[in-house]
């Protein structure tokens, strides 16, 4: 199903509506000093709104409302700067979870999402930050009682607070075949390290020693990087919305800002210099807007990596041009701004930094006959 | 008429033409990044008038196709990886819709068939030495003598010039007023007596601009377009004409395929410069830029191809495409190395051992110099800042 304009803007009147009361900075602040920035009653509120169940298909109780709805809901929530790990829990990894879950298991878990009752998040990264989609260094082992789970998994957002982590690792065996295990968070040998992030959100380390997980999905490497991959881009593609919310609002503060604000007698808007480099922050914005809303539509490789490029460079040029813009003010924790500079100072790096993507690009454009 | 319902296949029938239908000889000056003569460009334009390609994007009441935007970027794309050369906007994008728009039956007829036949070519009299960006300013005067304009003054960076057989220029026709009220839209045979074309060579060593001299050059009066003093808004509605065309993604697709060819065939010290992190990186970026330039052309075309208006948001895809065609010819210059420093490609062609791959050298350099033109011309990347600026963000 894909969502007609009339309801995508009814969404997005909604999240707007719904952000100015639930996202004020009060509000903010008590998630955020949530001990893993997650209060499960707040969580649940977004299942209560439908949002939890958007990438979920229908007849597992979601809505199934494609990735650009899903786009225009987390760039609304990107400019309110929603704490909880919307993008990383509701999009990636219960998307992950409803491509490979089966039977009883399925049953289980899904209805349970798209509720809020049950949070999952995919340890996406590896111990060093990277991907090694088709190679993580976690392994399994089959024993009586079933799979054992022995290795690390690196900092992902979200991931304090899970009732079930998703995780890969080598099949015994066949050093070439990969697992996608479901670890229950409270099975002894699985540590989550949970630490609060520098724009207000958390993140968690995985350790598993001995921990049991559950097989869901087995392959070889190739074709498990190639699953992982593709759900790996609806995550980065919504992220890069929820980042150009976040660097469109941080753009209006700014603009506002320099119409109101005064010397040498006039506003600062008045002076061409101020005006060229308001332009060229907001043509990026746009580029990078337009591109993410064609990633999601048809979420190419090529395009992905692009989009995880320039939203990089976009994030930072516009959290540096806002300080620069604003002076003085614009470095200060109490002013506004502040959030979004963080925000959108971390996001640049979240999920792939500009160089990995550039790299991935490289790869694409130069390294295979077109 | 959309004489293609699948894009894809048309796409494949323009690969197929170019193959077949672009002369040889052509191909090789545009590769080779020289300047084609006009013999070249003429012959060009008939090939693909015969094909009914010339003018695809006009109605067909004027020999046009009446293809949408989108038909016409996929064309223009195809021709520019095809190794043909860029089409003279000026008189197909320009003075052929003007026309259409504004002028005379009489002057319908006169010049639309020829036009579209490829044979005639147009320049574009606007710029003055003391009016650049700021065209309200131009001083060349027409005084009406009976039924004819006498023009005096001089005209200034007209691109190809010294090819045209047709000016269009404005010229002021009266100085009392606001100076937008006193300027009339002339057509002008660039055979009439008292017109000198003095060519400027610029530092890529091509001729592209001219100085256009009038003395005392009597135009009919049946030769403006509009009414006299309201030159202005037919000078303007040309800013309204192919905008979303001024994304030039064809042209820097044309680039990044040469950047690409580059990366991959030469080498630097014993490794190949598609492998050093440098190049990899900023190819990569480019990349990166085309594909968001690319996206964002594609939301105008939508709006367009839906009915909806153009707003002078679309100023943002000329900034950003002319400049990306900098930023290609910068990276080819810098892969090519000193490969690129000869004057002429015929001197690698001719070193012991060359290979038909070194005709993309030579005037690599050249082809740089040109590229900042995207950025002067058509409305220079300051007044689109200006444009969004004002129109765009309210400032």
């Amino acid at each position: 199903m894909t969502m007609d304009i009339d309801t995508q803007q009814m969404l997005v009147d909604s999240a707007r509506r719904w952000a100015e009361q639930a996202c004020s900075k009060v509000e903010r602040q008590a998630a955020s000093n949530h001990t893993v920035g997650c209060p499960p009653e707040r969580w649940r509120a977004l299942g209560e709104l439908g949002w939890l169940g958007m990438a979920l298909p229908e007849e597992d109780g979601g809505l199934d409302a494609g990735l650009p709805a899903l786009c225009l809901l987390t760039e609304q929530l990107g400019r309110a700067l929603l704490v909880e790990p919307f993008v990383a829990s509701a999009i990636l990894s219960s998307g992950l979870l409803a491509e490979v879950a089966t039977g009883e298991l399925r049953r289980e878990w899904l209805p349970m999402l798209s509720t809020g009752e049950r949070r999952v998040v995919w340890m996406a990264w590896e111990p060093d930050g990277g991907g090694a989609l088709n190679a993580p260094s976690a392994i399994a082992t089959a024993h009586s009682a079933g799979w054992q789970l022995q290795g690390e998994k690196g900092l992902m957002p979200g991931a304090g607070g899970a009732d079930g982590l998703l995780v890969t690792a080598r099949m015994p065996g066949d050093q070439n075949h990969v697992g996608l295990f479901l670890v229950d968070t409270q099975t002894p040998g699985a540590s989550l390290h949970s630490t609060p992030l520098y724009d207000g959100r958390h993140g968690a380390r995985l350790s598993l020693v001995q921990a049991q997980g559950r097989l869901l999905h087995e392959a070889p490497a190739d074709a498990m990087a190639a699953l992982l991959e593709r759900v790996l881009i609806q995550g980065q593609v919504a992220h890069c919305a929820e980042t150009l919310g976040c660097a469109q609002a941080a753009f209006e503060i700014t603009l506002d800002y320099v119409r109101s604000r005064k010397q040498f007698g006039r506003a600062l808007s008045d002076n061409q210099v101020i005006q060229h480099r308001l332009v060229d922050l907001y043509v990026e914005q746009q580029e990078a807007r337009a591109l993410c809303l064609a990633a999601a539509a048809e979420g190419t490789p090529e395009r992905a990596a692009a989009l995880g490029a320039r939203v990089s460079e976009v994030a930072r040029n516009t959290w540096g041009e806002a300080i620069q813009l604003h002076g003085a003010i614009g470095m200060t924790e109490e002013y506004v701004l502040g959030e979004y500079v963080r925000r959108l100072a971390l996001a640049a790096d979240l999920y792939g930094s500009a160089a990995s993507h550039l790299d991935r690009l490289a790869h694409l454009s130069l390294d295979t006959t077109p | 008429m959309n004489d293609y319902p699948d894009l894809n296949h048309f796409r494949q029938d323009v690969d197929r033409f170019l193959r077949e239908h672009l002369p040889a000889d052509l191909r090789q000056t545009v590769r080779q990044g020289q300047q084609p003569t006009r013999e070249q460009l003429i012959r060009w334009h008939e090939v693909l008038a015969a094909a009914g390609w010339l003018v695809p994007h006009w109605p067909e009441q004027w020999g046009g196709r009446g293809w949408n935007v989108r038909q016409q970027m996929i064309f223009d794309e195809a021709m520019a990886l095809g190794d043909a050369p860029e089409l003279n906007s000026v008189t197909f994008d320009m003075i052929g819709p003007v026309l259409m728009r504004y002028g005379s039956p009489e002057q319908q007829r006169r010049f639309l068939p020829t036009i579209a036949s490829g044979r005639q070519w147009w320049c574009q009299g606007y710029s003055e030495p003391n009016a650049g960006s700021d065209l309200a300013s131009v001083v060349t005067r027409a005084e009406r003598e009976g039924d004819v304009y006498v023009v005096n003054g001089s005209k200034i960076w007209t691109s190809y010039g010294q090819y045209a057989d047709w000016i269009f220029a404005l010229v002021r026709t009266r100085r009392e007023g606001k100076p937008q009220e006193g300027i009339s839209f002339l057509l002008i045979d660039m055979k009439s007596p008292g017109i000198t074309v003095r060519p400027i060579v610029g530092v890529h060593g091509w001729v592209v601009f001219n100085e256009v001299f009038f003395d005392q050059v009597r135009v009919p009066v049946e030769l403006r377009v509009g009414e006299e003093n309201r030159g202005w808004t037919v000078a303007k509605s040309l800013l309204e004409f192919e905008r979303l065309k001024l994304a030039r993604i064809g042209e820097n697709k044309r680039r990044m395929a040469r950047a690409r060819e580059v990366g991959l065939t030469r080498w630097r010290e014993g490794r190949r410069v598609a492998d050093w992190p440098w190049y990899r990186t900023r190819f990569a970026d480019l990349h990166a830029r085309l594909i968001a330039l690319e996206a964002n052309a594609e939301r105008f075309v939508a709006r367009q191809m839906a009915g909806e208006k153009i707003g002078p948001e679309v100023s943002m895809l000329k900034l950003r495409g002319s400049r990306l065609i900098q930023l290609w010819e910068e990276l080819i210059v810098d892969a090519l190395g000193s490969e690129a420093a000869p004057l002429s490609p015929d001197w690698l062609l001719n070193q012991p051992g060359a290979t038909s791959q070194d005709a993309l050298a030579g005037t690599a350099s050249s082809r740089r110099f040109l590229a900042r033109g995207y950025t002067i011309a058509g409305g220079s990347s300051e007044i689109q800042h200006n444009i969004l600026a004002k129109q765009v963000l309210g400032l």
